[in-house]
């Protein structure tokens, strides 16, 4: 059991790590084209000086995001050689086909970064571009194979074996799409506000440091669109969820019981022994509409399935939870800055909206990765959802706490050193732009 | 449609060993590098690797996602008994990747580069080494019934042979990095230095190719009659030494390009990858019992073979063309 335990512990890790730097490489590539565009169309120093400083945060971020991904790689076959065994040939193809993409992008990143000067200055702005497009492909492929572990499609399962495969329905799997979707969203919106949010902090210390404040012009928009387009992305999965993997969306709701009018519940802490939901709030017939679009719907509860194939229900639930409310929160902030723009008041110069940006900075990563547990842990018990359990895929080998324990301190110290960089990126830029400033 | 498949992983496993390993060897010989060119190294080093490494890393990624697709049994076999030094393997990768980006690209130069520097060159010697201890694995031979954790776990990749498989690696990859910086240089005296390290490390490698196979005899492994009664180990075998002989009569010579002899270096580490292929194939793991797991027999489904060979032939389209675009950029026309 304990390996079982550690085995995933070690892979929620790898995931958790690795997801924050493959967000990088989907979206920085665009605040980096649209800095250099701007740089290329006004010929304003201080769009070069942001292409710059944002290129070399981005070449570290995905050194780093290349390196874990190639662990990750290997860590599917040395924590689950049982399951990648059977998967491997039925899910491989967004894989291999992600290959092809994370190759395009990391030579189309050597070609942007040192490409200054070597290239014409368009083609080198494409090849930005370029980075962008292939990042954000490459995320959708690999999002689309955990989609079909989801809901897995494409094969026979006969006897423990599959028969009949067929790639292409394996890649284009029922979840693939509401999964991809939201997913590409929620990076956006994610480093959008933590990109945001970072150049808030520094802008309320030096107010008067042009940089920051384009930065934050930049981004904001990115941040902006990618937090109101997610609620209607949210409302899609969940509707989605409710008919493919009902179980998954009880969970997250913590609703025990399959009901007509099931009511949306709000927080609270579920009581597993009493099958019930303390102190929450509830919103009668909630959860039938946005399940359904009806507040008569009845909505499959927990209890209409064997109690061993409950995933951890309060994990699911509190994950969920905060997946929302960090969401809803973003999507606001999101709508203050439109009505203020639109207003034509400069909301961007007001500090209180700095310091909110500021407390925004990490809200979407902690929203992204709670709605990866979400996905992940309300699978449980099952790797492959209702084919094959998580247990039965571990590898024999005994002893996997010692691994977890030399991973876990190795991205312990990695994040450290990575956040450290990221300051001093951060301290050097401030340094640099009042130099420019005071030369202009 | 499945030799498709196979020759795209012989290829990448080809490309990485003769691009990426490169870059690792140009990491360890850092670490052998005399004080006073300490400086000029590592300039060139960042300059030379700085645009291509990461795509060239990239060969390994291509090389797992096939492994998994069209071989998964081979790809969970090799997880299982290798889980320790392929993860200590991965830990070298990582320490030594983000060691380079964040040298290069740290935004404040100081003190701190010491110890990236410390850690890029230590890794990249080291990570080799567990990278051919696990190829020396493969071919000692698990044994999935042995009673204990270490014969089970260890011992396949932690004796003397397989040791010697990884210093022979580690040699191939530090050969490529001497020669192909070379080429990097015009200045008479720096290239001097280079072409002593491509001296040193062809001595090593042939004694450790030599210890390969004497080890091999003792460990009880017929390599020596398996690679010298397989007439295409012979043919590529005889083909590395005659370019050896023809390397060295140009270099002493003087009368060379720069591409010329990086050529005649990629294909020497090619072809002694491929003799050591070609002896064992169609097995790419043995087993203590001396039977072998097959590539062919561990293919998987017609259907996935069709489709990951489509995907990576219409893949390549995409990529070699931009990776050829990339080399001439900053390797050709510079």
């Amino acid at each position: 059991m304990s390996n079982l335990l550690f085995a995933r512990l070690q892979m929620a890790m790898l995931l958790g790590f690795h997801i924050i730097f493959a967000c990088v490489g989907m979206v920085m590539p665009f605040l980096m084209v649209a800095a250099h565009g701007l740089w290329l169309k006004t010929k304003e120093p201080v769009y070069y000086e942001m292409t710059r400083a944002w290129s070399k945060g981005v070449a570290i971020l995905f050194a780093t995001g290349a390196v874990s991904g190639t662990v990750l790689s290997f860590e599917l076959g040395l924590l689950w050689p049982t399951f990648m065994e059977h998967a491997g040939p039925i899910f491989g193809m967004p894989f291999s086909l992600e290959g092809t993409a994370f190759f395009i992008e990391a030579i189309a990143i050597g070609f942007y970064l040192y490409g200054w000067n070597k290239v014409g200055p368009f083609i080198h702005w494409l090849s930005g571009w370029l980075v962008g497009i292939a990042g954000v492909a490459s995320g959708i492929f690999v999002v689309a194979a955990n989609g079909w572990m989801n809901s897995p499609s494409g094969f026979d399962w006969i006897n423990g074996k599959a028969y009949h495969i067929d790639p292409i329905k394996a890649l284009f799997n029922a979840a693939w799409f509401s999964q991809s979707l939201h997913m590409t969203i929620a990076a956006f919106a994610a480093l959008g506000f933590a990109v945001v949010g970072i150049h808030a902090y520094f802008l309320l210390k030096e107010p008067k440091n042009v940089f920051h404040a384009k930065a934050i012009k930049i981004a904001i928009w990115f941040a902006v669109m990618a937090a109101l387009l997610q609620p209607i992305s949210g409302d899609y999965s969940a509707k989605d969820i409710a008919r493919r993997q009902p179980i998954k969306l009880a969970a997250a709701e913590a609703d025990f019981n399959t009901q007509h009018y099931a009511p949306l519940c709000i927080g609270g802490i579920p009581d597993m022994a009493r099958r019930k939901v303390n102190y929450d709030i509830e919103i009668p017939g909630g959860l039938s509409f946005l399940a359904f679009g009806r507040l008569d719907s009845q909505v499959k509860g927990l209890d209409d399935f064997p109690r061993d194939n409950w995933p951890p229900v309060a994990v699911v639930h509190y994950a969920f939870e905060l997946m929302v409310a960090c969401g809803m929160f973003l999507a606001a902030v999101g709508l203050i800055f439109v009505v203020g723009s639109f207003k034509n008041r400069d909301i961007l110069s007001k500090r209180w909206f700095l310091r909110l940006l500021v407390f925004c900075a990490p809200l979407g990563f902690i929203a992204l990765e709670s709605g990866w547990t979400v996905t992940e842990v309300g699978r449980q018990p099952w790797i492959i959802y209702g084919i094959m359990k998580t247990r039965d895929a571990v590898t024999p080998m005994p002893g996997l706490i010692v691994p977890f324990i030399a991973i876990a301190l190795l991205y312990l110290f990695l994040a450290v050193v990575v956040t450290w960089l990221m300051v001093r990126q951060f301290k050097s830029i401030s340094k640099k732009s009042y130099e420019t400033n005071n030369q202009v | 449609m499945l030799w498709v498949v196979i020759g795209f992983l012989v290829i990448s496993l080809l490309f990485y060993c003769v691009l990426g390993g490169a870059d690792f060897g140009a990491g360890a010989l850092e670490f052998f590098i005399p004080n006073k060119n300490r400086k000029r190294h590592e300039e060139l080093v960042n300059k030379a690797m700085g645009p291509v490494w990461e795509a060239n890393h990239i060969w390994l990624i291509i090389l797992i996602v096939i492994l998994f697709n069209a071989f998964p049994k081979v790809y969970a076999q090799y997880s299982i008994y290798f889980h320790v030094p392929l993860t200590l393997m991965l830990i070298g990768i990582v320490f030594r990747g983000c060691a380079f980006a964040f040298r290069n690209y740290d935004a404040v130069k100081d003190d701190t580069h010491r110890y990236y520097t410390l850690v890029f060159s230590l890794f990249s010697l080291l990570t080799p080494i567990m990278f051919g201890m696990i190829m020396g694995g493969m071919f000692y031979g698990v044994n999935p019934g042995a009673p204990t954790y270490y014969q089970k776990y260890v011992t396949p990749w932690f004796n003397f042979f397989s040791f010697s498989v990884g210093i022979f690696v580690l040699g191939m990859f530090a050969y490529l990095a001497s020669v192909y910086l070379i080429g990097e240089l015009e200045d008479k005296d720096a290239r001097d230095c280079y072409f002593r390290c491509a001296q040193k490390t062809s001595v090593i490698l042939a004694f450790a190719g030599a210890l390969v196979f004497l080890l091999a005899q003792f460990s009880h492994h017929p390599l020596f009659k398996i690679f010298f009664t397989n007439p295409a180990s012979i043919t590529c075998f005889t083909a590395a030494i005659i370019l050896t002989l023809f390397f060295w009569q140009k270099i002493l010579r003087g009368k060379f390009t720069q591409w010329g002899i990086r050529l005649i270096a990629g294909s020497q580490v090619g072809l002694v990858l491929l003799a050591w292929l070609a002896a064992i194939f169609p097995n790419v793991l043995f087993y203590r019992d001396g039977s072998g797991l097959s590539l062919l027999d561990a293919a998987a489904p017609a259907a996935t073979i069709n489709i990951l060979a489509w995907s990576l032939i219409i893949g390549a389209m995409f990529f070699l063309p931009v990776l050829y675009y990339l080399i001439r950029v900053f390797k050709i026309t510079r």
